[in-house]
């Protein structure tokens, strides 16, 4: 790994986290667990079609610890674990079936991802399968989010030729 | 497929499964209070005489639950995103309360 490549995965940890610091201060666009814009997700996303794999992986969890530390909630780092690992799993693997215009539908299924991900934790942390019943709602907002942050996502892969690494893709 | 086109699809399917979700109606008006898988408390809302106010303390935090005739609803929460605050009454037949960072439930027992 080159100084120029860690310089750049730096760059995108500090871009995903401001965008998370922005994120925490609009309040919830629904009162419901776990519906979020994940504005965050966008350097994910970037990272996936941009990076290796292994450094997408290290920008998505040094996001994840440093966020949970400037939002002081030890206790969401669990979920956020579960649904950012299995979004990334997911992504990872659609990234090899398609295209960079069809960038946004892999943020899309990446949310939904996401949201099925953090379902899941839930379940097991708080104890009761009740909470399955946000099932439908978690997916048809994490479906709307992830587009919004997908057609981010592909913008700024074309605009931001700034931090495009050489013998990336 | 255009992102729009994608959107109203999922639109649609989101719409059909939430459809078929909303069909069922709680048999009774029986309330679990749950922490940590634990239930902490079953209420029978249509025996309770007076209103009551249930402190719950966690490791994350504190939760206080409002118990009315009739009627349950989170009161107050310590932690930042006030999302099981704003919930508002728990709904006959509606989703349940949940407080995701400190691990409580209030739910519909079966």
């Amino acid at each position: 790994m080159t100084i120029r490549r860690l310089n750049a995965m730096a760059l995108l940890t500090g871009l995903s986290l401001v965008l998370f610091v922005i994120e925490m201060q609009v309040p919830p666009p629904l009162p419901l667990p776990g519906v979020r814009i994940g504005l965050a997700n966008v350097v994910t996303v970037y990272a996936v079609f941009r990076f290796r794999p292994g450094e997408a992986l290290m920008i998505l969890l040094a996001r994840i610890f440093l966020a949970a530390v400037f939002a002081g909630q030890a206790a969401s780092l669990l979920y956020s674990l579960a649904g950012g690992l299995l979004c990334l799993a997911g992504m990872l693997c659609l990234k090899r079936l398609l295209s960079l215009s069809r960038l946004w539908l892999c943020s899309l299924i990446g949310a939904v991802l996401h949201n099925m991900g953090q379902l899941a934790a839930a379940v097991l942390l708080l104890g009761t399968s009740s909470v399955l019943a946000y099932f439908p709602v978690l997916a048809l907002t994490g479906a709307a989010a992830g587009l919004f942050t997908g057609i981010v996502a592909q913008q700024m892969l074309h605009h931001c030729s700034f931090i495009k690494i050489k013998n990336t893709l | 497929m255009t992102p729009w086109r994608a959107a109203g699809l999922g639109l649609v399917v989101l719409a059909v499964c939430g459809m078929t979700g909303c069909g069922s109606v709680p048999s009774s008006h029986t309330v679990e209070i749950v922490q940590d898988g634990r239930v902490l408390r079953t209420v029978d809302l249509t025996a309770v005489q007076e209103e009551e106010r249930m402190t719950v303390p966690g490791r994350a935090g504190t939760n206080t639950i409002l118990i009315a005739p009739g009627e349950i609803r989170m009161l107050s929460a310590d932690c930042p995103d006030q999302i099981c605050v704003r919930a508002g009454k728990l709904e006959e037949g509606g989703l349940p309360i949940v407080c995701l960072p400190h691990r409580l439930v209030i739910q519909w027992a079966d």
